[in-house]
């Protein structure tokens, strides 16, 4: 394909806003999925991602139409994969902005503008959902002309009804550059997704910015240094289909019977070992994770089949990590780790759908670094592994600058909420009539406790939140102990302020008192630093549990009743006399009403 | 041992002049017309059934829903309907559960008494006004005494239900109920601690924080003392919720307990012949439609593994305060007890759940209190 017959776009939207619809829509009026194979929302291959209205990976698709290729890249979204989403956007001349006319710009939608034109894409708003009646087209056109986007460039589309498609299409074709190639050059394809499966290995998903690749060369991996010979390049339709070359400006794929992923990272450039590029891509990151935590299995005979299941995970993402950990509470398990709060909850939802296990995850905890009395400094991921009080010197955690996003009758509420949440105000700014942008410097901690429900539920859904690392910063931290029934838990253990701990400890203490299950005897609960108790609570024992009436009617039903409670209580821990549910170890993530 | 070549009948009538508000069971507006109607498919279930049950029939149970709403007529009708079709032991036991608004006169006990019935199950389920309506019951305290006293004075042998441990009621509260209704003597009682059933009205309000707590140590009290003082008068606790002076024991629920085989009619009535539950229907409309065809009522049947039997044989056998017998289990199942649940026993028995002595295994004074924490180990 000649390189200006090529468009590359992606397409930015808010959640719901309709952006897997119109996807859907082009795919269907481009003939590129049959009728009889077109499964609503065809890009979210995951179950997950179709649940959860999210994208998780990036996923490609070239398109054919009135003699053009259009290579359509649809991007996650989400702050967890903020890295990956620039990669995509990397990866094309051009985006599509698609705005729900009944809702308007919303404010994560701005961040991502800006991000695109960060990368010089050319924006085409398309309006969409103008069937509806609450649709307001004027005030759309508005926004974009606040935001600079001339409005009367907006296109009009109900990606529901199929109206307004092909204007998008033509507009694709006319408005987005075709790419800058240079085929004799050097190879430089970036990688923009890179996924594993047990038949064909890793499949990089590249757009070649220079240069050519065929089957049979030899490539080297500029990131990771690692070389291959290419057993197959092609194109997505959206299956795989082979190709004799690819060249400058397009997107594909590779195989090269690559192993792991992490040989194979978003945003590494594939250059050729004949011909080498001098110098690679800009915006390569190697993505550490953020967030660590335990998982263990509930059975602990499931302890292999977990590992095994860690290990084809982390097959397919670069960034989850895993190593052995011990608990005293919860026996043998993993420390993994993971880039946020939500890449956590995907990888514990895969674990126990694709390979049906049972598991108990930890309280997430950020990277402390801890300085001991001796100047030893240590990097720990796990409350439990702290020194004693007494040996340590100083600890460090992670800052985060927050930006929030939100409408301006909620500055009040969201500042309080950083506030409790250790953040210290940097700037506020407008960026329209009425919304505004928050900045602050806040522990990495405090963002992956409750934070982002609780600005969610104190902006009714309207705030947004990114961040970006500051390093490391020293505070007053200590470690808070819970004791169940004497007994030190491990895995409820905590890192807190300790201005807050007490706090932070009777509020803890409290849930948990409604969290585990009463037994026939009093299970005393503590929250301690070091040995000193500075919250204590009782769980009382249960003095009478017996059905009633038990009649010829009731027999089965009463019988399933006492089975529906027996197993319930298999989805608990069991840690020493006393069962632990798994909503225990996260209580420590809800904030209390602080007031 | 356990005669189980015997049978026990229930029938439901699933009428009520208005629903009270902890109830689940099935019933519908009492409406002569269709209890004209369900009374005939009544009649044809009892006749297209009998060839599956001809042990001798020593029991027979009106429940409901509110049995005693059936006038005289109807209840000969369903009676004569049972002995042209089933093999009646002399003597019976047949029980009709009452309303105490539907007892008001000697003359009505005396209509009941002329059909054979010889047992009567009185709801009062308290004699406090402000219980009464918060269960939304239709009778009065008063009603409840008066139909006590008939009752007494007739020398009939009765049970009384009562229910404790209601929203905000203390112990002291249902230890006086008891205490009346000891004055006047009844054979038996049933001593129930309100169980929320889910969907309820009352399980609602609760949920909804509309009424006080139901506190644990009010019910835990009001349970121990109110098996103390029927003991000191002479009754004996013989299942969780079940009292009787000796000899009064209710034949036909033992007949649940003892795992013996019995036969339920009407809808939502369940059905059991020591391999597989039968389960009628749980609608009117759908069990009057197709008893005018002629043909069986719709009902499910679910057949018990092995391992769900003796489950539920435990579960059944255990309410009883004499317990189970090791060589009951082994002539009904051909397996030994301690083969299949040696463990569990062991644990409860150290927890001071169950006990043993000689070859019964029945739960402790403890484990009468916390008896699921028993049965889900058996599931």
């Amino acid at each position: 394909m000649a390189a200006d017959k090529i468009r590359n776009f992606c397409i930015i939207a808010h959640i719901d806003h309709g952006k897997s619809t119109l996807a859907d829509r082009i795919l269907e009026i481009t003939h590129t999925i049959e009728d009889r194979k077109m499964q609503e929302q065809v890009l979210d291959n995951m179950d997950l991602e179709r649940e959860r209205g999210i994208t998780i990976k990036a996923q490609a698709v070239s398109i054919d139409y009135k003699g053009y290729r259009l290579n359509l890249i649809d991007t996650p979204g989400h702050v967890d994969f903020s890295y990956e989403v620039s990669r995509s956007l990397a990866a094309c001349e051009g985006a599509l902005l698609v705005i729900d006319a009944a809702q308007g710009i919303e404010a994560q939608t701005v961040a991502n503008i800006y991000l695109a034109l960060e990368h010089d894409l050319e924006i085409i708003p398309v309006i969409n959902k103008i069937d509806l009646a609450a649709a307001d087209v004027t005030r759309v056109k508005e926004q974009l002309l606040e935001m600079g986007i001339d409005p009367d460039e907006a296109l009009l589309a109900s990606a529901r009804e199929g109206t307004g498609i092909e204007e998008v299409l033509d507009a694709v074709i006319a408005r987005v550059p075709a790419p800058e190639t240079d085929s004799e050059a050097p190879l430089k394809a970036l990688v923009f997704d890179s996924l594993y499966n047990s038949y064909q290995g890793v499949i990089a998903h590249i757009r070649l910015m220079t240069g050519s690749l065929s089957r049979g060369e030899e490539i080297l991996l500029m990131a990771s240094g690692k070389k291959y010979e290419v057993d197959e390049v092609g194109i997505f339709t959206p299956e795989m289909k082979p190709v004799s070359c690819l060249n400058a400006g397009e997107v594909g794929y590779l195989m090269a019977g690559i192993k792991d992923v992490r040989n194979c990272k978003v945003g590494d450039t594939i250059t050729k070992i004949s011909s080498r590029a001098d110098r690679p891509l800009p915006g390569y990151q190697d993505v550490k994770p953020m967030v660590f935590s335990g998982l263990y299995p509930i059975d602990n005979r499931d302890y292999e089949i977990l590992q095994e299941a860690l290990e084809k995970l982390q097959l397919n993402d670069a960034a989850f990590t895993f190593e052995n950990e011990t608990s005293a509470a919860l026996g043998f398990g993993f420390r993994c780790g993971f880039l946020g709060l939500l890449h956590m909850e995907i990888v514990q939802e895969r674990l126990e759908r694709e390979f049906d296990l049972e598991l108990v995850i930890t309280a997430p905890s950020v990277v402390y670094r801890v300085t001991t009395s001796e100047g030893e400094t240590r990097e720990i991921d796990n409350p439990a592994a702290f020194p004693e009080i007494s040996e340590i010197e100083k600890i460090t955690e992670p800052y985060v600058e927050a930006s929030l996003n939100l409408p301006e009758e909620y500055i009040g509420s969201v500042m309080e909420l950083c506030e409790d949440s250790r953040g210290e105000f940097q700037d506020m700014s407008y960026i329209d009539q009425n919304r505004v942008r928050l900045k602050y410097e806040m522990p990495m901690s405090e963002i992956i406790t409750d934070f982002f429900n609780q600005l969610k539920s104190k902006s009714r859904g309207y705030a947004t939140l990114d961040y970006e690392p500051l390093g490391y910063r020293e505070s007053d931290l200590v470690k808070l102990d819970i004791l169940v029934n004497k007994e030190r838990i491990d895995a409820l253990s905590v890192i807190v302020h300790r201005d807050r701990a007490e706090k932070i400890g009777r509020e803890l203490i409290n849930r948990l008192k409604e969290i585990i299950p009463r037994k026939m005897f009093t299970v005393p609960l503590q929250a301690a630093i070091g040995s000193s108790i500075v919250a204590r609570e009782n769980i009382k024992a249960r003095k009478k549990d017996v059905l009633q009436k038990c009649y010829g009617g009731d027999v089965s039903r009463k019988r399933k009743l006492l089975e529906k409670q027996k197993e319930g209580k298999k989805r608990l821990k069991q840690v020493g006399d006393v069962d632990i549910p798994q909503e225990a170890f996260l209580a420590v993530l809800e904030r209390g009403d602080s007031d | 041992m356990i005669d189980r070549n015997q049978l026990a009948l229930y029938l439901h009538i699933p009428f009520c002049l208005q629903k009270c508000s902890y109830c689940d069971f099935y019933s519908r507006v009492f409406e002569p017309e269709t209890v004209k109607l369900y009374l005939g498919a009544l009649v044809g279930e009892l006749k297209y059934r009998s060839s599956g049950w001809q042990k001798p029939v020593t029991s027979i149970y009106f429940g409901g829903g509110t049995p005693s709403l059936l006038s005289s007529a109807a209840l000969e009708k369903i009676l004569e309907a049972i002995e042209e079709n089933y093999r009646l032991v002399k003597n019976p036991e047949i029980t009709l559960e009452v309303n105490p608004g539907d007892l008001q006169t000697k003359a009505k006990l005396e209509d009941w008494q002329g059909l054979g019935i010889n047992r009567i199950s009185l709801g009062v389920q308290s004699l406090r006004k402000e219980d009464l309506k918060l269960l939304g019951r239709s009778h009065s305290s008063s009603q409840a005494r008066r139909s006590l006293s008939i009752l007494a004075s007739a020398g009939y042998d009765y049970n009384v239900d009562l229910i404790s441990a209601l929203p905000g009621q203390k112990a002291e509260d249902h230890l006086n109920n008891l205490a009346e209704i000891l004055s006047y003597r009844p054979r038996h009682i049933s001593s129930y601690n309100l169980e929320l059933e889910p969907g309820t009205p009352l399980a609602e309000q609760m949920k909804q924080g509309l009424l006080p707590e139901i506190s644990e140590e009010e019910d835990l009290r009001a349970y121990q003392q109110t098996r103390q003082e029927l003991q000191n008068q002479g009754y004996q606790h013989y299942e969780i919720s079940n009292f009787a002076l000796p000899g009064f024991n209710c034949r036909h629920n033992l007949a649940y307990w003892e795992f013996r085989p019995y036969a339920g009619f009407g809808p939502s009535a369940c059905s059991f012949d020591l391999q597989e539950r039968r389960k009628n229907s749980s609608s009117l409309r759908n069990y009057l439609t197709n008893s005018l065809s002629h043909l069986d009522v719709p009902h499910e049947i679910s057949r018990l593994d092995q391992r769900g039997l003796t489950a539920e044989y435990l579960l059944m056998g255990l309410r009883l305060l004499q317990g189970i017998d090791r060589r009951d289990f082994r002539l009904f199942f051909q397996e030994s007890l301690s083969d299949l649940y040696s463990r569990e026993i062991a644990r409860l028995e150290k927890l001071g759940l169950l006990a043993e002595s000689g070859n019964k295994i029945y739960l402790t004074d403890r484990g009468l209190l916390l008896a699921n924490q028993v049965f889900r180990a058996f599931l």
